[in-house]
């Protein structure tokens, strides 16, 4: 067991370290933050100046370890743009989406959890249809659409929330609707057909025969197992959530890490761009990883296969 | 104004001991403390209560609050803060030279009460007023307004007229605590146009003291300054908020306590946030601005504050706009007055040149000129004369500018007004970023893209743009013209004003001729109110900001 955590633990290392080389050199590809920085009438010799004070003008591979070696003591250097530390940035947004993405989280499991389940106990019925209807629309309406009809209805309309920013549990409702919808979709129908599988299963029909309730094999029995598939794929995602809520996070001028990086893409902040996504793998990795743990825990095939 | 509001602690959660059980508990425990931990009201929030109308003569009240699309960098410091910042820092800031509403420099409301030149125009003396304080009670002093110029023209300043400041200033020098001496390399007879509140923000003073002692991070964390109002908190790309001081030398009480400036960069958002009376004041574009005016909001417009064009790129390259017959048809084959009813919804007029707007008038510029005119046949006949029966095919960018909503909708009309007569417009959907780029590395032979930039009227700003755009020198230019260089060079070395207006009314008519670039509109640039709490508005002429110190006076 402690072998293969160990190799899974160097694999992340490794997915880490190409990932940080990928987006350090994607990110420069695309053009130079100078460029936009220095006025019109900045002269060549300006734009020097300005790229040597960034440290622009070293090569790839320099600039790539000064980076490396100061990210691995967590100092992911200056934001270009905001000129202030990246990780001040960070902390700074990090926990609004922390909060939003748990908020969507909450909002997914309390409404896919019963969805998926009743969808597969009534399979084929108006129920079921309804249930595919609510998690299709969720995928395919496109979430800023959903995010500026929520607001006209329910904050200019109706005034029972707030339009946008943050603030009280109010501030919540919308942003977490709206991403929390796109996430229903997939939850409900992972449980559906997961409960549809275990449901036809020989433990479940002992149930039935040793005369427990419809509802003890349905919620008790059926659900629990039917959950790990729905739950690595939750997990996995609430990582995605907290740092790719790009859209619902401009639409309610929600001030998380997706608005960051769409800020830094912009405007060629290397820097924050780099330090979000190397985040954002750190977060599924570390995710990926204790699941697979934990699978390998429960099921020795897994670490001796 | 800070309230509280309860905390939900939801269900209890039975964590088991299976592992499944564990991360269905560690999601919802997450879940429930993010909702936990936003328990606490900020301030101003929108549930926190309006702010009262009852204004007393006495004391600043209520919060202003201020919804743009974009607002520079965000950084208080002005050497590390673009042009797009400058409205908050003229709350924040003192300048060297204050400003009328019409963007002549003022000796009322800036630090210098008065100037003088000296006969060969390279040395000018400002008297500082004395008894100016900074927000911390400390002088405003002449030392101060040197460091911070010095600050502001560093090579790695990002303040829009940094680079040009630098070219002119020989040396600085502080003669007693409110004197100080500008020393320029040539004759420079616009420098306090150039350090006053209606040009850029590079006039801007800061306490040297106070900056040293906490240092840039620590300057931007509490910003200080010696304007009608403090800093109060700020996050990059979130909000500004100001707290006004009890009186301002200036401008007296202020009359809003906390002015606050978000960005919100969704235009349905602001709209949805001034209906809610979330915000007073938002940018607009221009097409809703009927809606919104017929929804009895009051709308405030910088009439002409932009002028629209877009640029015939490299044109020394062997392209085909090299050609002035083919510049000439390009622009007779565009109908201006159509783009302004239907692109730019009736909120623009017709301009004869761009840059150079109906504001430059009052510089010099001939109020003679005429927009071109639409006519496609004569702009046949012009293509076939320079060779191009057929037309040809070039590209054309399109961006998404925070200043120029219509900018998508604009390229696709402009290739299709081209495309009547033959020139097939390509077009590139990009970022402006790289568009800039590949124009200041010269990657776009022949190419054609748009951009607004302010309207100015201050001669000195005049020749610095047309400097930046059009001198075979600037990385950014689209001609290279020995005969338009020399105009623009004798316009910046002219040691009197009426020779500078005579040199810019000639740039105009030489420009004008050349049809070097595609003049489009006079845009204006509206902001929707809510009429209860803002009733008056001059958004002046002064230059990458909407007089914001007139929002605040009673």
């Amino acid at each position: 067991m402690q072998r293969y955590i160990v190799k899974r633990f160097l694999q992340s290392v490794i997915a880490l370290l190409a990932l940080s080389m990928i987006i350090f050199v994607l990110s420069r590809l695309t053009g130079d933050p100078t460029m936009l920085m220095l006025p019109d009438d900045a002269s060549h010799e300006d734009i020097l100046q300005l790229q040597r004070a960034l440290g622009l003008d070293q090569p790839l591979p320099v600039q790539y370890w000064i980076f490396i070696s100061r990210a691995v003591q967590g100092d992911f250097g200056r934001s270009i743009k905001g000129q202030m530390p990246v990780i001040d940035l960070i902390s700074d947004r990090l926990p609004n989406s922390i909060k939003l993405g748990g908020v969507a989280m909450l909002i997914t499991v309390v409404l896919a959890f019963p969805l998926g389940v009743i969808a597969a106990v009534k399979k084929g019925t108006f129920i079921d249809s309804l249930a595919n209807l609510v998690a299709v629309l969720g995928q395919s309406l496109p979430q800023f659409w959903v995010g500026i009809v929520l607001i006209q209805v329910f904050a200019v309309h109706l005034r029972l929330v707030p339009v946008a920013g943050t603030g009280g549990l109010a501030h919540y409702i919308l942003p977490g609707f709206t991403l929390g919808w796109f996430l229903v979709a997939g939850i409900m129908r992972l449980l559906r057909s997961s409960m549809l599988d275990v449901l036809d299963s020989e433990f479940i029909k002992l149930a039935r025969i040793k005369g427990v309730s419809a509802r003890g094999v349905i919620w008790k029995h059926a659900l629990k197992n039917a959950l790990i598939p729905v739950i690595t794929f939750g997990a996995i995602y609430l990582a995605i959530l907290i740092t790719g809520a790009i859209l619902v996070e401009t639409v309610f001028a929600w001030p998380g890490v997706g608005q960051l990086i769409y800020q830094g893409i912009v405007y060629r902040d290397f820097p924050v761009v780099q330090a979000v996504v190397l985040l954002t793998a750190v977060i599924v990795i570390s995710v990926n990883l204790l699941v697979d743990i934990i699978y390998a825990y429960i099921d020795p095939r897994i670490r001796f296969g | 104004m800070h309230s509280k509001m309860a905390v939900s602690t939801g269900p209890n959660i039975s964590i088991g001991p299976k592992w499944k059980e564990l991360l269905v508990g560690s999601t919802a425990v997450l879940a429930m403390l993010a909702v936990a931990a936003t328990s606490v009201v900020e301030p101003h929030a929108v549930f926190a209560g309006a702010p009262s109308a009852a204004q007393t003569s006495a004391r600043p009240t209520g919060d202003l609050r201020i919804a743009m699309a974009g607002i520079g960098i965000m950084r208080p410091i002005p050497w590390q803060e673009t042009a797009f910042g400058k409205g908050y820092l003229t709350l924040l800031y003192d300048f060297l030279v204050g400003a009328n509403p019409d963007g002549s420099p003022s000796t009322e409301n800036g630090v210098s009460e008065k100037w003088e030149v000296s006969p060969d125009g390279k040395t000018w003396t400002f008297s500082l007023r004395k008894g100016i304080k900074f927000h911390d009670g400390t002088e405003l002093t002449a030392q101060d307004a040197k460091w911070s110029l010095e600050m502001v023209t560093r090579p790695e300043s990002v303040a829009g007229f940094a680079a040009r400041l630098r070219g002119t200033i020989q040396e600085i020098e502080v003669t007693n605590p409110y004197t100080l001496v500008i020393r320029t390399k040539e004759p420079s007879i616009f420098l306090p146009q150039d350090l006053s509140l209606a040009s850029g923000h590079e006039g801007a003073i800061l306490p040297r003291a106070y900056y040293e002692k906490v240092g840039a991070d620590g300057f931007a964390a509490k910003a200080m300054g010696s304007g009608p109002y403090t800093w109060a908190k700020g996050q990059t790309g979130i909000l500004i908020q100001l707290e006004a001081m009890d009186r301002h030398w200036a401008e007296g009480i202020p009359k809003f306590k906390t002015v606050t400036y978000r960005v919100i960069p969704e235009e349905s958002t602001r709209i949805a946030m001034l209906q809610t009376g979330e915000a007073d004041i938002i940018s607009i574009s221009r097409e809703r601005v009927a809606d919104l005016q017929a929804r009895n909001f009051k709308v405030f417009v910088k009439e002409r504050g932009s002028v629209m064009g877009c640029y015939l790129h490299q044109q020394w390259d062997q392209v085909p706009v090299g050609d002035t017959r083919v510049r000439q048809a390009l622009n007779l084959a565009i109908n201006r007055e159509e783009i302004v009813r239907f692109i730019f919804a009736g909120q623009a007029k017709l301009m004869a040149m761009y840059p150079l707007g109906s504001f430059a008038i009052a510089a010099g510029a001939d109020p003679e000129l005429k927009p071109y005119p639409y006519d496609p046949q004569k702009a046949r006949q012009l293509l076939q004369e320079a060779g191009y029966p057929n037309g040809f095919e070039t590209t054309i960018y399109s961006y998404a500018r925070e200043d120029v909503p219509e900018m998508v909708r604009l390229v696709e009309a402009i290739a299709g007004y081209l495309a009547k007569i033959g020139v097939k417009l390509n077009i590139f959907s990009t970022e402006y970023t790289v568009a800039r780029t590949k124009r200041m590395t010269g990657k776009m032979p022949g190419h054609i893209s748009c951009l607004g930039t302010p309207n100015r009227a201050n001669p000195g700003d005049i020749l610095t743009i047309l400097h930046a755009l059009h001198h075979s020198s600037s990385r950014f230019t689209d001609h290279k013209s020995p005969e338009l260089d020399a105009m623009i060079e004798k316009g910046m070395a002219a040691t009197s004003v009426t020779e500078v207006k005579k040199i810019i009314g000639d740039i105009h008519r030489w420009m004008y001729a050349d049809y070097g670039t595609m003049p489009i509109a006079e845009v204006s640039i509206p902001f929707v109110a809510d009429p209860k709490k803002v009733t008056r508005w001059d958004l002046g002429r002064t230059l990458y900001d909407n007089n914001d110190r007139d929002l605040i006076r009673r």
